[in-house]
């Protein structure tokens, strides 16, 4: 075949095959002679002007076909006049004759094929007759409108939060590229901030990273209005740079600022700048007091600013010694990293991997077994709240679900009882675009009313969120209702609208006018579709519920969770008086003169003191190596280690931990007396098996109190230092008065309530000394609450979640119900008027409604126990797939389900069955 | 038997439906015929595709204003055959009338200064 005759065979096969775009009468009369037309046109076209001529003319008759094709399928008749004839039924074609053909008489050419789509696709006219629909059934409108409110405003309000905290890139420069290092110890099993030695050794190894770190300390700032204590970072060369913060105002610090002398500048936090210094611009260059000291603001960082932590007030630069380069064991030291150019994380990893192992060849006493761990800044802020937020991400799709799922089956339920009006308007010649169009306005009218509404319900939901949500959640300032969060909510509420409009539009679709008919009208069955979707819903619901339960289930369980310690009516109130009293003898002096001024003090029923009191964020917890006297010293870096404390001899009672053996600290235990020490079960368990430690030694090196060998003179019970969740480690304690340590927290138990004898206690202590400061004063169940409460929280919102989706589901089984019995009251009066009694109609009537919830509840437990596994991470003391909880969650669901049914069948029961049998 | 609708009652009528009138007025035509003439009667400025032709066709028909023809070949193309069209007696009243309207509608032009000299 010679080319032009294949190009013109091409143009026409291809022609044929789109004509399938017209409806199937008008094609089976006319495809023929189109397609011979068009080939007709294709040779002529070809032989006169050339292949470009061809395409083009291809493109404007197939533009041409997809315009005409699309007008005849929406049943606008091209109008050889206009207005409506007489006698317009008689033989014409199908469809209502608009008057609007094409052009009536306008004469200036053919109306172009865009025309032509403009009309096909107006929906006006179709938006007007849903908005007079929707208005004159006001209880559907707004029940459809509530309901899908509540989905779209509870997934607005969960994405919200999710994509701020969860999908958000970092507020800093190039934040993909910052990675945190830690300590990762394989003995213990967990991650632990760097030491100082560590640190330097790292940061002078390294090609691949640039590292700096931070170093927490304290400083008073006095002479600028009441004095208070600040929390500081004393941070690295580089480290604004390394972590890609650029100051709001002013600069940050410079090389030399590095040394001692030359560091006394500070850069504010914003907080502080706002609260403090009343967001004075002019602030940068002028001078502030502390710790005695001048010290010259040069900068003030942005808001943003969250790393390490949140809540620091100051910055100044570090000053590395002698100590911090032999401290390798006290791990404090945040440290942070920067991927250099071209440098993948990977390629860090192995860097660091090789330099550790140096180091714990070198160091073996304090660096064996520790590795290093590399994270993506990202991961480590957002990644312990990572789960939860999925959890409830996924929770809310639920409700969301459940939610259309309930607006589809009361549209569906509308539907079938307009059907009168859907066969009016289909012997009219609405062919099915046409009630497509009309139902898909509908839903979207309904859709748009309930964005709107859920988005402003989830903008006040949202700040009732972060108002409550617990402080340690990351970036919670950085959640808020953005351009995306919002185009999502719209996206969601389109597809909503698509799919709540498609159901009742499909149903009318396929079913021929009598099957419609009597589909709605007589039958035994339920309507299959709202059944499916009824039964979907109650899976859903289950799926929620039984999530809640094992949540709820494990906070029980942590609750009864044996601390070692306890909580209740106890103050802790933490003192840094390193500063204050130099000297050790002072020191010791001091502690004890407060502890006798607050046991003074009205209410208060014990008091003691420990350098890091359990739960609290203010101490120093150290767990240096010891050895066990007598015995031969381990392997360097075998050593075992325990958590260290200092505390006085009224700690152990203040405090509420129990003796196991032995005696606990008196007044004998002096700093000229032999030195001793109380050590937990843990550590006797670890160290001595079987046997009892009293009497025995230990020799414990304190960098900063030199060696010692101690004598055990008693066994505590074991604490959780860290909350409920915490492992017991091994720990002992040795007598303040012994190693006067100066950061200190003492705890105070109270008669009454802890919070209102706090400004008491504090009075007592500036009895003593006025300039002291607290770093830390809050209640000790206050500070249990705080450990748990990103717990409570996800569950608080995440059973919301259930019992709003317990409530729908059953909801719309009810209306299931409601609708058959509706549909079948004929059926019913017949039933009784031959002798049903009317225990046998609710049986039946019950019997339908409970299939479709026990179907329904039997698929959301399967889907539980296979989902439930991602959910062991946040689960405690209770399996996924603990029966009790599934049992009992879907005896929940059933017994709800129950009472739906019930209702409408009641109502059948009663039914009157000459005025049934008289209304069909 | 339902009285026949009187042409005035099509009127006015859209330019594709003259057009194609106006073609059949002369002879009995096919398809590509029909196309063939529009085009060349408005000097290939405007191209009568398939898809609107027939679409016009169909209500013509409908409408009792054309009538299809047994098929038959056309010599002058190939030997497939073709369906060929032909104008009613109403379709040629309907014809007139819209050309009465245009032509008074010409003379309005022209008394108007619209249209100079005569139009042949």
């Amino acid at each position: 075949m010679s080319a032009d005759a294949l190009a013109v065979r091409a143009a026409v096969v291809s022609y044929r095959a789109l004509l399938v775009f017209y409806p199937r009468a008008f094609r089976a009369a006319y495809a023929v002679a189109m397609t011979q037309a068009f080939r007709d046109r294709c040779r002529a076209t070809f032989a006169g002007d050339g292949g470009w001529r061809l395409l083009r003319l291809w493109v404007a008759a197939v533009l041409d076909l997809l315009a005409t094709g699309a007008a005849l399928r929406l049943g606008r008749e091209p109008g050889v006049g206009h207005g409506v004839r007489p006698g317009a039924g008689m033989g014409v074609g199908h469809g209502v004759r608009r008057g609007a053909g094409i052009g009536a008489g306008s004469g200036v050419g053919h109306r172009g094929w865009g025309a032509t789509l403009r009309d096909a696709l107006s929906f006006g006219p179709d938006v007007r007759v849903a908005a007079r629909t929707l208005l004159k059934q006001p209880g559907f409108t707004l029940v459809v409108v509530l309901t899908l409110a509540l989905g779209i405003g509870a997934t607005t309000t969960i994405f919200s939060v999710v994509y701020g905290v969860l999908l958000r890139p970092l507020p800093y420069r190039d934040s993909g590229r910052v990675v945190t290092l830690s300590h990762w110890s394989q003995a213990k099993g967990i991650d632990e901030p760097a030491t100082p030695a560590n640190f330097l050794d790292w940061r002078e190894a390294s090609r691949q990273l640039q590292l700096a770190a931070a170093e927490p300390f304290g400083m008073d700032l006095t002479n600028s209005g009441d004095p208070i204590a600040l929390d500081t970072w004393r941070v690295s060369e580089g480290f604004f740079e390394t972590l890609g913060v650029t100051p709001l105002l002013g600069r940050t610090f410079a090389r030399e600022e590095h040394q001692a002398g030359r560091d006394r500048v500070v850069i504010l936090s914003h907080h502080l700048w706002q609260t403090r210094f009343g967001s004075d611009r002019g602030i940068v260059g002028r001078t502030v007091t502390l710790d005695d000291q001048p010290h010259e603001v040069v900068g003030v960082l942005p808001g943003h600013v969250a790393y390490p932590t949140r809540s620091r007030d100051l910055w100044t630069p570090k000053v590395f010694g002698d100590r911090d380069r032999r401290m390798r064991n006290a791990t404090y030291y945040p440290v942070v990293g920067r991927l250099k150019p071209g440098v993948t994380i990977e390629q860090a990893r192995a860097e660091m991997a090789i330099i550790a192992d140096h180091l714990a060849q070198l160091y073996p006493r304090t660096n064996k077994g520790v590795g290093v761990t590399v994270q993506p800044l990202f991961s480590y802020v957002t990644g312990s709240v990572r789960p939860a937020l999925l959890l409830l991400l996924g929770g809310v799709g639920c409700l969301l679900l459940i939610a259309c799922a309930n607006a589809a089956n009361l549209m569906l339920t509308r539907a079938a009882a307009r059907r009168t009006e859907i066969v009016l308007r289909t012997a009219l010649g609405a062919g099915r675009w046409h009630l497509l169009r009309l139902a898909l306005a509908e839903s979207s009218l309904l859709t748009i009313a309930a964005c709107s509404l859920g988005v402003m319900t989830s903008y006040w939901a949202i700040n009732a969120i972060v108002a409550l949500a617990p402080p340690d959640v990351p970036r919670l300032d950085e959640i808020g209702i953005s351009m995306r969060v919002l185009l999502v909510a719209l996206a969601v509420a389109a597809a909503t609208a698509f799919v709540c409009g498609l159901v009742p539009a499909t149903q009318l679709w396929s079913a021929r006018l009598e099957r419609t008919v009597r589909a709605h009208g007589g039958g035994g069955r339920t309507p299959r579709v709202g059944s499916m979707l009824v039964m979907a819903q109650t899976g859903l619901a289950v799926m929620l519920l039984v999530a809640s339960g094992l949540l709820i289930r494990s906070f029980g369980a942590l609750l009864k969770v044996d601390l070692g310690y306890r909580v209740d009516n106890r103050a802790a109130l933490t003192l840094h008086v390193w500063d204050a009293y130099p000297q050790p003898e002072r020191r010791a002096l001091f502690i004890a003169e407060v502890e006798t001024r607050i046991r003074q003090q009205p209410g208060v029923v014990a008091v003691g003191a420990a350098s890091a009191l359990p739960l609290s964020h203010q101490g120093s917890e150290m767990d240096p190596p010891y050895v066990v006297a007598g015995t031969p010293p381990p392997a360097p870096g075998d050593e075992p280690t325990a958590l260290t404390t200092f505390v006085t001899p009224g700690y152990f009672e203040a405090i509420g931990m129990r003796l196991v053996q032995g005696r606990l600290f008196g007044d004998r235990d002096t700093a000229t007396a032999p030195p001793v020490v109380v050590v937990n079960e843990t550590m006797a368990r670890q160290s001595w098996r079987g046997e009892s430690p009293v009497g025995r030694r230990i020799n414990s090196s304190l960098s900063f109190a030199g060696r010692a060998t101690r004598e055990i003179v008693g066994v505590v019970g074991d604490v959780r230092q860290a909350g409920l969740e915490d492992r017991p480690q091994p720990a002992y304690y040795i007598p303040i008065r012994q190693i006067p340590f100066g950061s200190v927290t003492f705890v105070v138990r109270t008669s009454g309530d802890p919070a209102s004898a706090i400004p008491g206690l504090q009075r007592a202590v500036w009895s003593i000394n006025p300039a002291v400061t607290f770093a830390g004063v809050e209640t000790m169940n206050g500070l249990l609450r705080e450990t748990l409460a990103a717990r409570r929280f996800t569950l608080m919102l995440l059973s919301t979640f259930s019992i709003a989706a317990l409530a729908l589901a059953s909801i719309g089984l009810y209306g299931l119900v409601s609708f058959s019995v509706g549909q079948r009251t004929n059926e019913i009066g017949i039933r009784v008027a031959l002798g049903a009694r009317t225990g046998a109609v609710l049986a039946m009537v019950m019997r339908q409604g409970m299939i479709v919830a026990a179907a329904g509840v039997a698929g959301g437990l399967a889907a539980s126990i296979a989902l439930t596994r991602y959910l062991t991470t946040m689960l405690f003391g209770v399996s996924a797939a603990d029966p009790a909880t599934y049992a009992g969650l879907a005896g929940v669901m059933v017994i709800v389900s129950a009472l739906a049914c019930y209702v409408p069948a009641r109502r059948a029961a009663r039914v009157d069955p000459l005025a049934a049998i008289r209304a069909e | 038997m339902p009285s026949s609708p009187s042409p005035e009652s099509f009127l006015p009528v859209s330019a594709v439906v003259f057009d194609i009138l106006l073609a059949l007025a002369g002879g009995d035509l096919h398809g590509y015929d029909i196309m063939r003439e529009v085009d060349g009667r408005n000097g290939g400025r405007v191209t009568l595709h398939p898809g609107t032709l027939y679409r016009a066709l169909h209500r013509l028909l409908n409408d009792g204003l054309v009538e299809e023809l047994d098929e038959r070949p056309d010599p002058a193309l190939d030997d497939e055959r073709r369906r060929y069209y032909r104008l009613t007696r109403l379709g040629h009243a309907v014809a007139s009338a819209e050309a009465r309207r245009l032509a008074s509608q010409v003379h309005l032009a022209r008394s108007r200064r619209l249209l100079k000299g005569s139009i042949t």
